[in-house]
């Protein structure tokens, strides 16, 4: 939709251009999201776009994925087939439940620094391991986990003015297996709630992402393939009932129910 | 503005600044792209699908400060040098469309989707939303495949002759009423109330009305006060004049306070927010129940309204019926059920949104193009609230993008036609999706609360139903709906002993409105989930024991008295229904569901009925004629809300007058081109205005055969008309010569009659369906849908198909997905195809439909109505089918999968 409030739109060349970063300001990475509704306070887009930030990098030590890579690019790429975990992508992407006219412009980066509840990026990146490398027009860069970069609804651990500029996975991450579990009110709603497992043959590490049913999204580590029992016990120790997201399309306690199933699902899927 | 930018659309050059906020959409809209179609702007719907160097995008959320260097193919450039492309030739021949908004989108998308399977195409959908097909036809378009065969059928009628706006869709044409305007356009927008019920103490518009391009404010202080009902229903008007141009009290959150006329939206909008409103805040009520017993709050205290039922319990509109005795009948019963059933606020989301644009014609008469369901009706009530002669407004329709009743309302008219007359210049109000859900219409949420006694064998002998709808905050269509919510569901079934009563209540919420189905949708949920409900309890077969008591042929309606009535039963043919349905589903009595580890299939059913129209105030006025250039011309006031009504019309008179559909030029709905006509709702066209046609064209004929039997001096009986010919034994006359003799001997060849059907006959339907259900997460899945319509004679098989499809996926979405939700101040949660889910082509079953034809002796040519009965069933359809999953009965829609999760697990919260 038209943003008639907005005064500014900035097309920077190079990170470094970019001077005075105020109140209102904002970056704009595929847009899917910033002119899907309406943007009271926002005065000033600053486009990412001529910055060219969106390679998809493949080497020994694993996987760097520029913040502006569209999600199409991310789905359709023919991925090592050492790394079986790329198949997440694939699956989250579809989880999102968007048009495949939206993921053409949506970004990875995009999705990771929005921050909704029902983001099914950063389940992904929590779920491998993922590293983001943090920039600003006027300070060195630096490197923040996954784990604990969204701290809520549309809240990261990003300053005004930093933005994301790449995501690094291990390469031992991505010889995971994987399964993507979602569940939504419809074939293409947002999910209430999604899972993503992945299961290390070699350590027989599990780590299960529970994303969309919580505020921000959680991370559940286990040393070998869990039982039923395990499951409930981590649930109750780690998550009660009042983290998880009650609102008008669901309530906290369904749910909690939807991902214990989920995880049952997933944890069937990892053992395949 | 910023820089200009350069760039290609469908290989023209263009270059031009815009804002920096500016969408890909508005900038194409503005070159004159008019099949980029504005629906959501939210990247949801799809309508403004376009390539972006050949990918497909959604225009709206692409920023146009991005465009540079770039190229853009819309619709109007998919075609080459007049050819069109194999879809759209596709979307042609298997009419992959109704009202057309969405097609110019899913054309583009699907252009770009080759190979997939049905499931991975639908899938794939998911960004085009389209709220009349029901999707199937769309998938057949895209897959080419083959369609249900019709019986062969030598005139027109009974065959599937193309909506002859077809290929104005499948290109973009400019057909919609926004995609033209007169030059010095001025744009109206309406600051909303943010309160539920609020007085306004006083607006300071200084800071508005100096804003560069604002051409006039108006409030309350501005505009006569008459109070009038924004439903358009033909006189005696029903409903409680209780609404005015603009008000100095807000009666919900989304409600008008004020309009600012500019330039442009965007300055529109700004000076909204400059806008300063002192409000006094006053209690308000949401419940109607609270709303109706003990609340303090009083909806409607200005003296100025009229016709409200009981201002003082915020009743608008009140029906009782009673027959027989019920203390009686329910002495006698064996066996009696008490339920509740309760059903969610929900919205229409037709894609084009309600838009007006008004200007003034040279010789000063005020001409609005709209979005209308009723133009006439529209023209009546902009007569009195702006106090100008009829013959000097002058209102009409171009191709609507669907209406479902939501347009059967005088929404965005009024003020549009006031900025005009105070500023004299062309204006034009287009609502946002947002403002579609929170400030039209939605269906009446309501409570019914349903006692029936039967005997042993399941024989009815005591019906009491108390039906409470929420009307919100106007009274607009509230006392018809909630008296159809009675009177049908009751009426369908044999019953010595029946009593009820309904209420349409005031709250302050959303205003309820029409909406297809019209109550009987919501009484139907109640009365098919009860009765299933008795026979599980008694153990009888519950489709025997609807048969054991379902009305028959000669039967009159049996709740209330016969002046309440305005239907009977024409044409029955409701025992094939449910012979066709059952064998479609294999359905055996007494089968037992199926369990497969945590998931359970069972199945269900629901008969359903519907009105054809409404007799004796419903008036359809048609004129036809022969012209002198040998063609005929049909006038009507009928409105195509998309179905493909116009085409259907066409094919009566051709069928009467011996012509193709092509020989008829057809112009409608329009005040000051064509007879009056009531407009298209209540399943009306065809049976009252098609009817209309007919009798016309009856006429016309008798016309065109006494002129050559006066010609030849020979009996009239002795000729025909075929062929676009009149013939003797002996001698031959075409209809361009007959014409040209009657223009040279300056006789007019011309039937103009008006009708007004005395009886309104009744359409029926039964559907079954199959469901799976998810013990674990409590997801429904519909596995099968099988639908067989009592409807008369088809006029055109296909265009049926597309009601009955359409209408049962709309209904699909009542049952599983859609609700309105409010919270505690009011304010609706949900106003956005992003958290109100319409069904998308995934998530539709496959959807059999079965025309059952048995000629009406009362419609044209023996049809019924088919537009509303279409969306009745499949609700309590699926309750029933997960009773026999399950053993659990829903009686709450939507049927989401918490509510059936709960249910499962007995738990209420």
């Amino acid at each position: 939709m038209d943003l008639n409030q907005l005064e500014a739109y900035l097309r920077p060349q190079h990170l470094p251009q970019v001077q005075d970063w105020s109140e209102g300001w904002a970056w704009l990475a595929g847009g899917t999201w910033l002119f899907s509704e309406p943007q009271p306070g926002l005065r000033t887009l600053v486009d990412l776009e001529p910055l060219g930030w969106s390679e998809l990098e493949v080497t020994e030590a694993g996987l760097s994925i520029g913040a502006t890579c569209s999600l199409a690019k991310l789905s359709q790429f023919d991925w090592p087939a050492a790394w079986p975990a790329c198949a997440a992508f694939r699956s989250a992407i579809s989880a999102l439940a968007a048009s495949f006219k939206v993921i053409h412009l949506a970004t990875v980066g995009g999705n990771l620094c929005l921050a909704l509840p029902v983001g099914t990026m950063a389940p992904v990146m929590l779920a491998l391991g993922a590293t983001y490398e943090v920039w600003s027009p006027s300070a060195p860069p630096f490197q923040l986990p996954a784990l604990g970069f969204q701290t809520g609804p549309q809240q990261t651990r990003l300053q005004p003015g930093q933005v994301l500029r790449q995501i690094t996975i291990p390469a031992a991450q991505l010889r995971c297996q994987v399964d993507v579990q979602r569940f939504g009110l419809a074939a293409t709603d947002p999910a209430l709630a999604l899972v993503v497992g992945t299961y290390d043959p070699q350590t027989a590490q599990v780590q299960l992402a529970l994303g969309a049913c919580l505020p921000a999204p959680y991370l559940l580590q286990f040393s070998g393939l869990p039982s039923a029992v395990e499951i409930a016990q981590a649930l109750d120790a780690e998550l009660p009932l009042e983290r998880f997201v009650h609102d008008a399309r669901a309530s906290a306690g369904y749910r909690r129910q939807l991902a214990q199933v989920l995880i049952q699902r997933c944890l069937e899927g990892l053992r395949c | 503005m910023l820089e200009p930018l350069s760039f290609q659309v469908n290989a023209q050059p263009y270059t031009e600044a815009c804002a920096p906020g500016s969408s890909l959409l508005s900038l194409l809209r503005r070159l004159g792209w008019a099949g980029v179609h504005a629906a959501c702007a939210s990247g949801d719907c799809g309508s403004c699908t376009v390539w972006l160097e050949g990918e497909p995008i959604h225009s709206c959320l692409y920023p146009a400060q991005r465009i540079g260097g770039h190229a853009v193919t819309t619709i109007e450039g998919v075609a080459q040098d007049g050819q069109l492309s194999p879809l759209q030739q596709a979307f042609l021949a298997h009419q992959g469309f109704q009202c057309g908004f969405c097609t110019p989108g899913m054309i583009l998308s699907a252009e770009k989707l080759s190979g997939l399977s049905e499931a991975d195409l639908r899938l794939a959908l998911r960004g085009n939303l389209c709220r009349c097909t029901g999707y199937q036809a769309i998938v057949n378009s895209i897959l080419n495949q083959p369609e249900p065969s019709e019986p062969v059928t030598t005139g027109a009628v009974g065959q599937s002759i193309a909506k002859q706006d077809g290929p104005a869709l499948v290109t973009g044409q400019p057909v919609y009423t926004a995609d033209w305007s007169p030059p010095g356009l001025l744009h109206l927008k309406v600051l909303r109330s943010p309160h539920a019920h609020a007085r306004i103490r006083q607006i300071r518009t200084d800071l508005a009305k100096a804003l560069p391009g604002v051409h006039a404010v108006l409030t309350y202080a501005d505009v006569p006060r008459r109070a009038y009902t924004t439903a358009g229903h033909a006189e005696p008007v029903p409903d409680p004049l209780d609404h005015f141009l603009l008000d100095y009290k807000v009666r919900f959150v989304g409600d008008r306070v004020a309009a600012v006329v500019a330039e442009s939206v965007a300055i529109a909008e700004q000076a909204c927010q400059l806008l300063e409103v002192e409000y006094e805040l006053l209690p308000f009520v949401l419940d109607p129940e609270l709303a109706m017993n003990g609340s303090s709050v009083i909806i409607h205290d200005e003296p100025e309204s009229q016709q409200i039922y009981a201002r003082d319990r915020n009743i608008a509109g009140h029906v009782a019926l009673e027959s027989g005795n019920i203390a009686q009948g329910f002495a006698a019963a064996d066996f009696i059920l008490e339920a509740t059933y309760t059903l969610p606020a929900v919205q229409h989301a037709h894609l084009e949104p309600h838009v007006s644009t008004s200007w003034l014609d040279e010789d000063g008469t005020l001409v609005i193009r709209t979005s209308t369901q009723v133009p006439f009706h529209c023209q009546r009530i902009l007569s009195e609230i702006l106090d100008l002669p009829r013959d000097k407004i002058r209102v009409f329709k171009a191709q609507i993008g669907g209406g479902f009743g939501n347009k059967q309302e005088v929404l965005s008219e009024d003020l549009c036609a006031l900025a005009t007359l105070r500023t004299g210049r062309p204006v034009q109000w287009e609502f946002t999706r947002t403002e579609e859900f929170t400030a039209t219409n939605s269906r009446h949420a309501m409570t019914l609360r349903l006692k029936t006694g039967v005997k042993a064998d399941g024989t009815l002998v005591a019906q009491d139903l108390e039906a409470i709808g929420n009307t919100g905050a106007y009274g607009n269509h509230g006392q018809t709906v909630v008296f159809l919510a009675g009177y049908l569901p009751l009426g369908l079934y044999r019953c010595a002993n029946t009593r009820f009563r309904g209420y349409a209540v005031y709250t302050n919420t959303l205003p309820a409105g029409a909406f297809r189905g019209y109550g009987a949708t919501q009484g139907s949920f109640a009365m098919e989930s009860h009765l299933d409900e008795i026979a599980r309890q008694l153990g009888l077969d519950p489709l025997e024991l609807r048969r054991k008591n379902l009305i028959r042929p000669g039967d009159p309606i049996g709740v209330g008295r016969s002046e309440d009535h305005f239907n009977l039963i024409g044409s029955y043919a409701l025992d094939e229904c449910f012979t066709k349905v059952v064998q479609a589903l294999d359905y055996v009595p007494g089968q037992p569901p199926r369990v497969e580890g945590l998931r359970r299939r069972g199945l269900g059913f629901a008969v359903s009925m519907q009105g054809s129209g409404l007799s004796k105030v419903h008036t359809a006025g048609v004129r036809l004629s022969l012209e002198p250039e040998g063609h005929f011309c049909l006038k009507t006031g009928a409105v195509d809300v998309g179905t493909g009504s116009d085409t259907s019309l066409r094919q009566i008179a051709a069928q009467i007058l011996d012509v193709s559909v092509g020989d008829l030029q057809l112009i409608s709905a329009d005040t000051h081109r064509t007879p009056f006509d009531a407009g298209s709702y209540a399943s009306s066209t065809i049976y009252i205005s098609g009817q209309a046609v007919n009798l016309a064209a009856q006429n016309l004929r008798g016309q065109l055969l006494n002129f050559a039997a006066q010609l030849w001096q020979t009996p009239a009986e002795t000729l025909v008309l075929a062929a676009g010919a009149i013939r003797s034994a002996t001698q031959q006359l075409s209809l361009g010569h007959l014409a040209q003799l009657a223009q040279a001997q300056q006789q007019p060849l011309v039937a103009e009659l008006a009708y007004a059907a005395d009886e309104s006959s009744l359409t029926f339907a039964v559907l079954g369906v199959e469901v799976e259900v998810d013990t674990e997460t409590g997801k429904i899945q519909v596995l099968r849908c099988v639908q067989a319509i009592d409807l008369g004679t088809a006029i055109n098989p296909r265009i049926c198909r597309g009601q009955a499809i359409g209408g049962t996926v709309m209904g699909l979405g009542y049952a599983l997905s859609e609700e309105l939700w409010l919270d505690q101040q009011g304010r609706i949660l949900n106003p956005g195809f992003r958290t109100y889910r319409i069904p998308t082509a995934a998530d539709v079953p496959p959807i059999e439909v079965i025309l059952v034809q048995k000629a009406d002796p009362y419609g044209p040519l023996g049809a019924k109505g088919v537009g509303e009965i279409t969306t009745n069933c499949i609700a309590p359809a699926i309750a029933n089918a997960v009773a026999h999953a399950t053993g659990v009965r829903l009686s709450q829609l939507p049927m989401t999968p918490e509510r059936v999760w709960r249910a499962l697990n007995r738990d209420p919260a």
